[in-house]
């Protein structure tokens, strides 16, 4: 921003800011007078005004590093040792002093600014309460008061046990024990709230699990005495944010459903031993925004546990719908009591339906599939992919979208979406996922979402799905709509720069990736990481391999300090390795990915996605190895199909990629059949998933085409060729350079067949295309050239100009090829035979003779006995 | 430097930019080592915010030598500085804290006044660092305000008084850095 426009923006900012915010962009608008910058500038300050924003100081001084001196006897209670020090005070091991028998108890002290005067007589009042509370569950409270040195303290029965989410890890508990603790859980407080005590702390810190596998609650009812005490201006919470309900954190009305929301949580967490929210690096206004509208959350949200035994997986379906429901955001809309989670829980571990799904739209929309699978075997296949890519798309949008009323919309859009796709509904009409994808990307093009957010997150999952299956210019509309709501979406900043990457624009794939990098310091270390991998598959795919090496170790180092994500330093090892092939490295690569290997088998399994992936690329990097040991590289590929056909079924696109890759790996070692059969089965699946003018139908008949090629099947092979073209032209446009190869090899095959008009339609054209784009004087056009001199020749149209035309190629491949490069003597080699053609026998032996000083001819057998030829021909005539 | 010179400094009605970065190390260890002592006499655990450090830094030092108007309209401008600086520093201790856990030892000096991780994280103050060093460029009367009111902490009704500006547009230049701190950063 220039100092000049500041004085505009200031202008017209301080207008403005006074305006209704309806009117606010157009009055904007007007003033900046077509100054773009000027005006985001001053929308994105007016935005600031409702917001909560470096309202309050940001530091303070806190004690809590400071040892302080232990007291040694604390009313009638004499310390042990200190336990812990929270957030409420500390907690010791104390031992009674009055009682004949001595009692351990465990003693909290509260902090003095948390109390008020009026807190004698609660405590009080309190203590009789609570000390009523006996449950086997809930440690009991034993003195609760304030010591002659004004420290209040409550003593409760000393638990001798471990926090749960530890003990259900060390034990390895499996899900249905768990559960069965969980259960102990919510007896005692079930037990609680109907005498009316809500405890509002719940969390795995406050729940024990002794050597008899008893559930234990701490610090019932605790929170409460100090709540109700509370100076308000200390601004001091009782509750745990990580936990804690909206209503509590948002300051309302607290009731026996705070609980509730909090079992919510404490359930996730047992089962999944990771944290529902990852809240400890958020101000305390994000973290009433992420608890209020989990849509926030998508950087933080579900950051599982590597560890953990249950994938998320695992526990979705019914037991994740208990957990929403627990954990509504609107306390009306939760379960109305523990008893009502109680026993939808219990309905689980007796497999009987569970309540929550009663009236639940994804029940309905899994109803709605599994009927159709079940209707119509034939198009079971095809709705198999469906409903998995249905499911798929719905779970990303339920892990934003908690809040039910928008993930209800969402839901329904997708189900009419399917039925949309609906063989009832088409009239038997096979449809793949592609055509599923795109009803409902004009579907949601036309439908009005009154929630702006929500449409920006639809468009984003689709948007992300539908580069998935390589429908790139869709995608990329969607993703840029979205961007407009949304704009500084990691998900949608990086997702555009993958799928810019996919398409080969490398420009506006950076430009993305540097918008992010300007908001580095908002980003998460696992955010950074991500971009600085598409960053280096952008270098490496555009051939600047220095640079993409560069980067990726850039990456790999700081993860090795910074991160401990596994999975993630997995595929940075993985890019590497592509990155050091594609530079022509042969041995380091496999280095690097049997290394990888072995780590991916020992911390996730030989038969997980990441080891699967390893599988697939090591082959394909084994085949460019030296001697190739090509029965490692078939082991390898049956490995990974295996494996993916157990992971996403045998009609998923991966499994035909696998199979195409390891079709090429055998036509290449001549075993033909093997690849045909290969072939066929991928092409099946293609088919079945994205039609016959996908980029991976292209690829398969390009296997195809190229095993017709080794059979000597000219025709079936150009035939094939014609269609790959005709995919690769709608793909990447007519005249884009992977296009351009395709109709290179078309043309040579045409050649081949001793078809020199065909040939020669098709390099006229690629000529004036290539010149435009690589130069005159580039490599590929050169062998355009050259093998327009070839169909040339086979026409026998030897007319002067042509003649002139191609000692002007030699001399200018000479010249910038050099006289030795392979290039430069296959034209003159051509050359060489127009001459014998064209009755002109001494240019052409002057041709041969000099060929024959050059060791790349004579080094080559092939080259020298044509060469030969040539040169006995000329002599003769 | 004595206290006796540090007052006479800030007693000067003409302080110029030199002075003001010479003494800035003064009043930013003065605060620290204030933080630290209020830490040792109150045992039980506080919350003590950051106006009230200043003004018992203030207090402490005009006890012993007399701060006249020029003087205390400097101080304060001064102590919001350090503040700055201080959050700053401790901002980025923290986050470096975050990558090499292993040195933590070290940074207690840092965590005397600590930042209020509920209110502004760590990340957040670097980002509105950022954007602050531009805004002073841009405009270094916004930039001042936000230096007094969102580090110092002091009231609108305290910075009117101590630049001689009506509370109503200290309130708008408030405003409108805190809005371009926002666009900075969201």
């Amino acid at each position: 921003m220039t100092t000049e426009n500041w004085a505009l923006i200031e202008e017209i900012f301080d207008q403005a800011v006074n305006l209704d915010v309806k009117n606010q962009l157009d009055f904007v608008e007007s003033k900046a007078n077509g100054n773009k910058d000027v005006a985001t500038q001053v929308m994105k300050m007016l935005e600031s005004k409702n917001q909560d924003f470096m309202g309050q100081f940001p530091g303070k001084i806190s004690t809590e590093h400071l040892e302080i001196s232990q007291p040694k006897t604390l009313g009638n209670f004499k310390i042990i040792k200190k336990i812990a020090t929270g957030g409420m005070g500390r907690v010791y091991l104390a031992e009674s002093i009055s009682a004949d028998v001595s009692i351990k108890v465990a003693l909290k002290t509260i902090r003095i600014e948390l109390i008020n005067e009026n807190l004698k007589i609660k405590f009080q009042n309190e203590k009789s309460i609570l000390s009523k509370l006996r449950h086997k569950n809930i440690a009991t409270l034993i003195d609760a008061g304030v010591t002659d040195e004004n420290i209040p303290y409550i003593a409760t029965e000393w638990v001798d046990g471990e926090n749960i989410k530890k003990y259900c890890l060390e034990n390895k508990l499996s899900i249905k024990q768990r559960l069965k603790l969980f259960l102990q859980i919510c007896s005692a407080v079930s037990f609680a709230h109907n005498k009316l005590i809500v405890h509002r702390d719940l969390k795995p810190d406050n729940i024990l699990v002794d050597s008899q596998g008893q559930v234990k609650l701490l610090d019932f009812g605790i929170a409460k005495i100090i709540d109700d005490n509370q100076n308000k201006q200390t601004q001091t919470q009782i509750y745990t944010p990580d936990y804690a309900a909206p209503e509590q954190i948002n300051g309302e009305q607290c009731g026996l459903t705070t609980d509730v929301y909090s079992l919510g949580v404490v359930l996730f967490e047992i089962l999944t031993n990771s944290k529902r929210f990852e809240l400890t690096d958020l101000s305390v206004s994000d973290k009433i925004k992420a608890v209020n509208s989990p849509t926030n959350l998508n950087i933080k949200t579900l950051k599982i546990d590597k560890l953990t035994p249950y994938s998320l997986a695992r526990i979705s379906g019914v037991l994740e719908t208990i957990i929403n429901k627990a954990m509504h955001i609107d306390p009306n809309r939760r379960y109305e009591s523990v008893y009502a989670l109680v026993s939808d829980v219990e309905n689980y571990l007796d497999k009987r339906p569970i309540k929550a799904m009663k009236d639940n739209v994804f029940y309905k929309a899994k109803m709605l599939l599994l009927r159709n699978k079940l209707a119509s075997s034939i198009l079971a296949f095809t709705f198999i992919t469906i409903s998995i890519a249905i499911f798929v798309l719905i779970n990303q949008i339920r892990q934003k979208l908690i809040e039910a009323q928008k993930s209800k919309q969402v839901t329904e859009f997708l189900i009419e979406s399917i039925q949309a796709s609906n063989p009832d509904l088409t009239k038997g009409k096979d449809i793949s996922v592609i055509e599923f994808l795109q009803n409902a990307k004009i579907r949601i093009q036309n439908d009005s979402f009154d929630d702006m957010k929500l449409n920006a997150i639809l468009k984003q999952t689709i948007g992300i799905a539908l580069t998935k299956v390589g429908e790139y210019k869709d995608a990329e509309k969607l993703l840029l709509q979205s961007i407009e709501v949304h704009q500084h979406n990691f998900k949608t900043h990086i997702s555009l720069a993958n799928l810019y990457l996919k398409q080969k624009s490398y420009t506006k794939a950076k430009k993305q990736l540097q918008f992010l990098r300007k908001k580095d310091s908002l980003l998460t270390i696992e955010e950074i990481i991500q971009v600085y991998q598409i960053e280096a598959e952008i270098y490496s795919t555009d051939g600047d391999f220095e640079q993409a090496n560069a980067i990726i170790n850039a990456a790999i180092k700081f993860q090795l300090e910074e991160s401990s994500n596994t999975r993630s330093l997995i595929k940075s090892k993985l890019i590497l390795a592509t990155i050091l092939e594609l530079s022509g490295k042969i041995n380091e690569p496999n280095e690097i990915l049997r290394e990888t290997l072995e780590i991916s088998k020992s911390q996730y399994g030989n038969d997980s996605t990441i080891t699967t992936e390893i599988y697939n690329q090591l082959a394909r990097t084994l085949t460019s190895s030296s001697p190739v040991p090509w029965d490692e590289v078939f082991n390898l590929y049956q490995l990974a199909i295996k494996n993916q056909i157990k992971i996403y079924g045998p009609y998923h696109p991966i499994v035909a990629k696998t199979l195409l890759d390891e079709g090429f790996a055998m036509r290449f070692v001549g075993n033909l059949d093997a690849a045909n059969t290969n072939a066929t089965k991928a092409m099946k699946i293609a088919l079945r998933n994205f039609g016959s003018q996908h980029m991976l139908t292209a690829h398969i008949n390009f296997l195809i085409s190229q095993i017709y090629f080794s059979k000597g099947d000219m025709l079936g092979a150009i035939d094939k060729l014609q269609n790959v073209l005709e995919v690769y032209a709608r793909f990447y446009g007519e005249d884009h350079f992977e296009t351009n190869q395709i109709k290179t090899t078309l043309a040579i095959y045409f050649i081949k067949i001793k078809k020199g008009q065909e040939a020669l339609d098709i390099l006229n054209l690629l000529l004036i295309s290539q010149k435009e784009q690589l130069g005159e004087f580039n490599k590929a056009t050169f062998y355009v050239m050259m093998n327009i001199l070839k169909a040339h020749l086979l026409l026998e149209d030897y007319n002067s100009n042509f003649v002139i035309d191609g000692e002007a190629t030699l001399k200018n491949a000479q010249k910038h090829l050099g006289k030795e490069n392979i290039l430069t003597i296959g034209i003159q080699i051509v050359l060489a035979e127009i001459y014998l053609q064209t009755q002109n026998p001494l240019k052409a032996s002057k041709l041969s003779e000099e060929l024959m000083t050059f060791d790349m001819v004579m080094n080559n057998v092939n080259i020298k006995n044509r060469v030969n030829e040539i040169m006995s021909k000329a002599k003769m005539n | 430097m004595q206290v006796a010179q540090l007052t006479k400094i800030l007693n000067n009605s003409n302080m110029d930019a030199r002075t003001w970065d010479e003494i800035l190390p003064i009043v930013y260890h003065q605060l620290k080592s204030l933080a630290r002592s209020v830490k040792h006499q109150h045992k039980q655990s506080l919350t003590l915010n950051t106006t009230s450090l200043v003004h018992e830094a203030y207090i402490k030092l005009g006890k012993s030598n007399r701060l006249d108007i020029n003087g205390t309209r400097h101080f304060y401008q001064l102590a919001a500085k350090a503040m700055r600086q201080i959050l700053v520093d401790n901002a980025r201790a923290k986050l470096s804290q975050k990558r090499t856990p292993e040195n933590s030892e070290n940074t207690q000096e840092n965590y005397l006044l600590e930042i209020d991780n509920q209110v502004t994280s760590a990340s957040e103050i670097i980002a509105i660092e950022r954007a602050l060093k531009k805004l002073e460029k841009l405009d270094s009367k916004l930039a001042e305000i936000v230096i007094y009111h969102f580090y110092g902490g002091y009231t609108f009704v305290q910075i009117s008084e101590m630049l001689n500006t009506p509370e109503r547009s200290i309130m708008r230049y408030w405003d409108k850095a805190k809005a371009y701190i926002y666009s900075q950063l969201y």
